[in-house]
C-alpha cells in the first residue's frame, strides 16, 4: 500500500516538474497571439481597459439602482424619481398621490358622517336624504382612491423609465468628461492624452 | 341589443375599464341598515303626508292664548298618531310642540304649552310605530311633514 502511494506521489511530482520545464515564458508573453501587434499596443489596450474600469466605477457610484428606485417609489410615490434627479416629476407624483388620497379620505369621512345620521334618522325624508348624502361622497371617495391607485401604478412604471434615462445620462456625461480630458491624474502619475 | 353589440365590439381595454368602474361603483353601495328604512323592506308602511292643515287662534284679549290645529285624518292602517310642529318663520327650524292620537291639537291647553301673542307657522306629520315579524319594537317612523300654515295670535 505504501509503495503505491509513494509511486503516485512520485508520478505527480514528476508531472509537475515536466510541466515547469515545458512552460515557455516567451510564448506566454507573446502579445501578438492575443491580437496585439506588439507590447506598445498591449499597453495602450491596458490603459483603455483601466480607463473603462474607472468609468464603470464612477457609473456605479453615480447611477441609481432600478430595484431600489422602484422600492422607494412604491413606498413614497415620486421618491424614486426625486433620487434619480427628476425632482419636478417626483414632486408632481407625490402631490397628485397625496391630493387624491386626501380627497378620498375627506369624502369617506363625510360619507361616514352622513351614514351615521342616516342610521339614527326616524323621519322618512331624513332617512332618504341622509342616505343620498352618504352615498354620493362614498362613490367619489372610491373614485379618488382608484385614481390614487392608478397614479401609484403609473409612478412605478415611470420610475423605471426615469431611472433608465438618468443612468443613460450619467453614462453619457462620464463618457464626455473622459473623452475631453487630455490630462489626468492617476495613481501612476500624470498622464497626457493626445 | 344595440348596446350589447356595441359592448361586444368595444376594445378589450375599454371593456376592462368599464368592468372595473362598475365593480367599483357596486362596491361603493352603502347598505340600507336603518331598521325604519322602507327601501327593500315592504313590511314597513310609511305614514301618509298630512294634508288640510288649518289653524285657529284664540280671540284678542283672551287670558289663555292658544292655537287650535286641525287636519284631515290619515287611515289608521298607516298612522298611529301625529306630531305638531311650530316655527317662527316659513323656512325656520320647527320644534315639536305636541304629539296627539287624533286629528286635532289644542296648542295652549296643556300646562307645558307656551303660546304668546305673535306670528307662528305650524306643520303636522303622522307617525307609525314599527315592529318586526317577531314583535320587537324597531322605532317610530315619521312620515312627510305638511306644508307650513301661518297663524297670528293676537294680544
Amino acid at each position: 500500500m505504501r509503495k503505491i502511494i509513494f509511486t503516485l506521489l512520485l508520478l505527480i511530482l514528476a508531472t509537475g516538474l515536466l510541466a515547469q520545464i515545458q512552460f515557455d515564458i516567451e510564448s506566454f508573453a507573446d502579445s501578438t497571439k492575443y491580437g496585439w501587434k506588439d507590447w506598445r499596443a498591449r499597453a495602450v489596450y491596458r490603459d483603455g481597459l483601466l480607463d473603462r474600469q474607472e468609468m464603470l466605477q464612477l457609473y456605479e457610484m453615480e447611477s441609481s439602482s432600478i430595484g431600489s428606485a422602484i422600492l422607494k417609489s412604491a413606498l413614497v410615490p415620486g421618491f424614486g424619481q426625486i433620487t434619480s434627479k427628476a425632482g419636478t416629476k417626483g414632486t408632481i407624483f407625490l402631490g397628485a398621490e397625496l391630493l387624491s388620497l386626501g380627497v378620498s379620505l375627506y369624502l369617506y369621512d363625510r360619507s361616514n358622517y352622513y351614514y351615521d345620521q342616516y342610521l339614527t334618522a326616524t323621519q322618512i325624508d331624513e332617512i332618504q336624504e341622509y342616505y343620498s348624502l352618504a352615498q354620493t361622497p362614498r362613490y367619489y371617495s372610491l373614485l379618488f382612491l382608484a385614481l390614487g391607485v392608478v397614479i401609484w401604478g403609473y409612478n412605478i412604471y415611470d420610475v423605471i423609465l426615469t431611472t433608465d434615462s438618468y443612468n443613460a445620462q450619467v453614462w453619457q456625461e462620464i463618457l464626455q468628461k473622459y473623452a475631453k480630458r487630455t490630462v489626468s491624474l492617476g495613481p501612476d502619475g500624470i498622464r497626457v492624452r493626445f | 341589443m344595440g348596446s350589447g353589440c356595441a359592448f361586444r365590439m368595444a376594445p378589450m381595454k375599454t371593456k376592462l375599464l368599464l368592468a372595473a368602474l362598475v365593480l367599483l361603483l357596486t362596491a361603493a353601495c352603502l347598505k340600507h341598515n336603518n331598521p325604519l328604512d322602507p327601501y327593500d323592506n315592504p313590511d314597513i308602511i310609511v305614514p301618509d303626508q298630512v294634508s288640510g292643515v288649518q289653524c285657529f287662534a284664540s280671540p284678542a284679549g283672551s287670558a289663555n292664548k292658544f292655537v287650535e290645529v286641525r287636519w284631515i285624518a290619515n287611515p289608521t292602517l298607516n298612522t298611529d298618531g301625529y306630531y305638531v310642529f311650530r316655527g317662527l318663520a316659513y323656512n325656520s327650524d320647527y320644534a315639536v310642540v305636541d304629539s296627539v292620537a287624533t286629528n286635532i291639537c289644542n296648542h295652549g291647553a296643556e300646562p307645558w304649552h307656551s303660546v304668546l301673542p305673535g306670528d307662528y307657522w305650524y306643520k303636522v306629520s303622522a307617525f307609525r310605530d314599527v315592529y318586526d315579524d317577531s314583535g320587537t319594537y324597531l322605532g317610530r317612523l315619521e312620515g312627510r311633514r305638511s306644508d307650513p300654515r301661518f297663524i297670528r295670535v293676537p294680544a
